[in-house]
C-alpha cells in the first residue's frame, strides 16, 4: 500500500556495516599487528578466507554428529588442521610472505572470527550458506585489513607498493604518494595502527548510526502513511 | 575521564576556569619569554622559538575549529575559546627541543589536541595530559628529523640528562662533577645557562612561576611539592649510597624536566586525582617512576612518560581514596602511606643498584 520502502543496501554498504573488525570488533589482534603493508594485508586476508570458508564447510557438515559437550575442542581441531595445511602451503610456495607474517599464520587458529562464525553460523546452517558466510566474512576482514594498511603505508612510508609473493616478492607496482619530508613515522609502528583503527572504527559506527536514523525515519513515514490510510477507510465507512 | 568524589569543587571555587587559564597563560608566557631571551642572546634563535610557538598555537586553534565545525557545534568561537587549546600548544613547545622541525610540531599538536583531548569529549574529559602525549609522539617519531643546522649549532653537546645517560648514570662523584661543570655547575643549572628543552632549563623562572600560580590559587602545591621532594630524597639516598651525595640529588632535580613538569603538567586538574591523599600517591608514584625511567630506560628524561603512565592510573587512585572523607579517613590514610612507601622503596632499590 505504502510507496516508501527501505532502500536495498548494496554489497559495499553491507561489507562496511557487517564488518567483523570494525562492526563486531573481532580479530583485532592480528589486524593491528599485520596491517603494516598492503602485501601483508592481502596475504593475511587470503589466508583467512581460505581457512574460514573451509572451516565453515567442514563444521556445518560435522555439527549434527558432534556431541554438544565437546564441540569447541572439535571445532578447534578442525581449524587447527586447516591452518597447519595453510602454513605448509605458504612455507612451500611463498617463503617471503611466510616469514613476513610470521607467528600470525599459526595464530589464525585463535582468530575469534573463525571460531565465532563456526559457533554463530556454520553449526546451524547448511554447507552452501556456510561457505557463502565464510567468504563474505573473509572478504570483509580482508577489506578492513587493506583499509588500515593503506592508511598506515601511505602516511608512514609515503609509498604504495604491491609485490608478487609467488615470484620472490617482485614488485608489481610502486607509487610514491607522499614526499619524503612529509612522512609520519609513528604510523608504521603499533601506535599508528591503534590510531588508524580507532578513527576508521569511529567512521564506521558513524555510518551505522546514520543508516539506523534513516531506517527509523522510513519506519515513521510508513506508520504515518498507514495511519492516514486507516483514517481514510474509517471515514469512507462512516460515509 | 574524571570521577569526582567530592562535592563538585568547581562550583565552590571562587575562580572561573577562564580566569585560572588566564593566570596559567601569564606564567607560561613568562617562561616562554625567558627562553626567547636566552636563545636570542646565546644563539640568535629568538625568532625560531617565537615561530615554533606560533605554529603550534595556530595549529591547535585550527584543529579545534575544524573539529567543532565537523561535529556541528552551534557556537564554534565559544567552544574553541573554552577548550584552551593554546595552553596545550605552548606547553608542548616548551617541552620540546629547539631543533624540532616545524612539520613535527604541527603533527604533534594535531595528535595532542585531537587524539589527546577532543575525541575523549573535549576539555575536562581527557585521560592523558595532551601536551605530554604530543611530546611522546615527537620523541618516538621525529627524534631524528630535526633541523640539522640548528642541531649542529645548539645541541652539539647533549642535554644534562642525556650526558649523564651516556656516562651510564654511574653517579660516582667524579663523573657527576665532570658533567656538572660542563653545564656551569649548580649555579649554571639554576640559571638555566645551557640548552635543554626550550622552556625547561631556567629553574629560577619556573620556581617564580610556581609561587605566582600558588599565590593565585591556580595550581595545587600538594602535587608539586611531594613530587619534587620525592625526587630529591630518593636521589639523595642514591647519591649517598654511591658517594656523590647532595649534588647528585640537586642534579636530578634541576637537570631535567622535573621542575617544569611538576609545575605545569603534573598539576593539570583534569588528569590528576581529586582528593588530597590521592594527590600525594599520584605525585610520589610519578616521582619514583620518573627516576626509575630516567636511570634505567633508554629515554633521556623519564618525567613525561611517568606522567603519562600515572595519568592512566588516576581513576584507580581516586577509587582507592574514595569514600567518606571523615569516616574512612583511616583506611584512606593507610592506603596512601603504603602505596607511597612502596613506590619510594622500589625507586631507592633501583637507585642503589645503579
Amino acid at each position: 500500500m505504502s510507496e516508501i520502502k527501505p532502500k536495498k543496501r548494496g554489497f559495499i554498504s553491507k561489507m562496511i556495516t557487517d564488518n567483523p573488525v570494525f562492526g563486531l570488533y573481532l580479530g583485532i589482534c592480528s589486524t593491528l599487528a599485520i596491517s603494516t603493508s598492503l602485501d601483508n594485508a592481502i596475504g593475511m586476508g587470503i589466508s583467512v578466507i581460505f581457512v574460514l570458508v573451509l572451516s565453515n564447510v567442514v563444521i556445518s557438515l560435522i555439527a549434527p554428529i558432534t556431541p554438544d559437550d565437546i564441540h569447541i575442542p572439535v571445532y578447534i581441531v578442525v581449524i587447527a588442521s586447516l591452518v597447519t595445511i595453510l602454513e605448509m602451503f605458504l612455507h612451500a610456495f611463498t617463503p617471503d610472505l611466510y616469514s613476513a607474517l610470521g607467528a600470525f599464520i599459526s595464530l589464525i587458529v585463535v582468530n575469534c572470527i573463525i571460531l565465532g562464525r563456526a559457533e554463530a553460523y556454520a553449526c546451524s546452517h547448511n554447507i552452501v550458506d556456510s561457505a557463502k558466510d565464510g567468504l563474505m566474512m573473509g572478504l570483509s576482514y580482508t577489506f578492513s585489513l587493506i583499509a588500515i594498511s593503506l592508511v598506515r603505508q601511505i602516511l608512514g612510508t609515503g609509498v604504495i607498493t604491491l609485490s608478487n609473493p609467488f615470484a620472490g616478492n617482485a614488485v608489481v607496482f610502486s607509487v610514491q604518494v607522499l614526499p619524503k619530508t612529509f612522512l609520519i613515522p609513528f604510523m608504521t609502528a603499533e601506535t599508528g595502527s591503534f590510531f588508524t583503527f580507532g578513527v576508521l572504527a569511529a567512521a564506521v559506527s558513524g555510518y551505522k548510526n546514520k543508516l539506523e536514523e534513516e531506517e527509523k525515519a522510513i519506519e515513521k513515514a510508513q506508520k504515518a502513511a498507514a495511519a492516514k490510510a486507516k483514517a481514510e477507510a474509517a471515514r469512507k465507512e462512516v460515509a | 575521564m574524571k570521577f569526582t568524589f567530592k562535592p563538585s569543587p568547581n562550583y565552590r571555587h571562587p575562580q572561573s576556569t577562564t580566569k585560572i587559564m588566564g593566570y596559567l597563560s601569564v606564567a607560561l608566557g613568562a617562561v616562554l619569554l625567558s627562553s626567547v631571551i636566552w636563545y636570542g642572546v646565546s644563539y640568535g634563535l629568538a625568532l625560531r622559538v617565537v615561530a615554533l610557538t606560533l605554529t603550534a598555537v595556530v595549529t591547535a586553534l585550527l584543529t579545534e575549529t575544524a573539529y567543532f565545525a565537523f561535529t556541528g557545534s552551534k557556537d564554534i568561537r565559544h567552544d574553541v575559546t573554552h577548550s584552551y587549546g593554546w595552553i596545550t600548544a605552548i606547553i608542548l613547545v616548551l617541552i620540546t627541543k629547539i631543533d624540532v622541525s616545524y612539520y613535527a610540531i604541527v603533527i604533534a599538536t594535531i595528535v595532542a589536541i585531537l587524539f589527546g583531548k577532543l575525541v575523549f569529549g573535549g576539555f575536562g574529559q581527557n585521560i592523558f595530559n595532551p601536551a605530554a602525549l604530543g611530546e611522546a609522539i615527537i620523541m618516538n617519531s621525529f627524534s631524528a628529523s630535526g633541523a640539522e643546522e640548528v642541531t649542529a649549532q645548539v645541541l652539539s653537546g647533549a642535554t644534562p640528562m642525556a650526558a649523564m645517560g651516556s656516562a651510564g648514570w654511574s653517579s660516582s662523584a667524579s663523573v657527576l662533577e665532570n658533567v656538572m661543570t660542563s653545564y656551569g655547575g649548580l649555579f649554571g643549572m639554576l640559571m638555566g645557562d645551557y640548552a635543554s628543552v626550550i622552556g625547561g632549563s631556567c629553574a629560577l623562572v619556573i620556581i617564580a612561576a610556581f609561587f605566582y600560580l600558588v599565590y593565585n590559587d591556580v595550581i595545587d602545591w600538594h602535587l608539586t611539592v611531594p613530587y619534587v621532594l620525592t625526587v630529591f630524597v630518593v636521589s639523595l639516598i642514591t647519591g649517598m649510597a654511591n658517594g656523590s651525595g647532595v649534588s647528585f640529588a640537586l642534579f636530578n632535580v634541576l637537570g631535567g624536566g622535573v621542575l617544569f613538569v611538576s609545575v605545569f603538567m603534573l598539576t593539570d586538574p583534569v588528569t590528576s586525582p581529586v582528593t588530597i591523599p590521592g594527590k600525594y600517591i599520584f605525585a610520589v608514584c610519578a616521582a619514583a617512576l620518573t627516576l626509575i625511567l630516567r636511570w634505567k630506560a633508554a629515554i633521556p628524561d623519564g618525567a613525561l612518560f611517568a606522567i603519562l603512565l600515572m595519568n592512566m592510573l588516576t581513576p584507580a587512585i581516586d577509587q582507592a581514596c574514595s569514600g567518606s572523607q571523615i569516616k574512612d579517613a583511616k583506611k584512606i590514610q593507610t592506603t596512601s602511606v603504603v602505596i607511597s612507601l612502596v613506590a619510594i622503596v622500589i625507586a631507592v632499590a633501583v637507585g642503589v643498584t645503579l
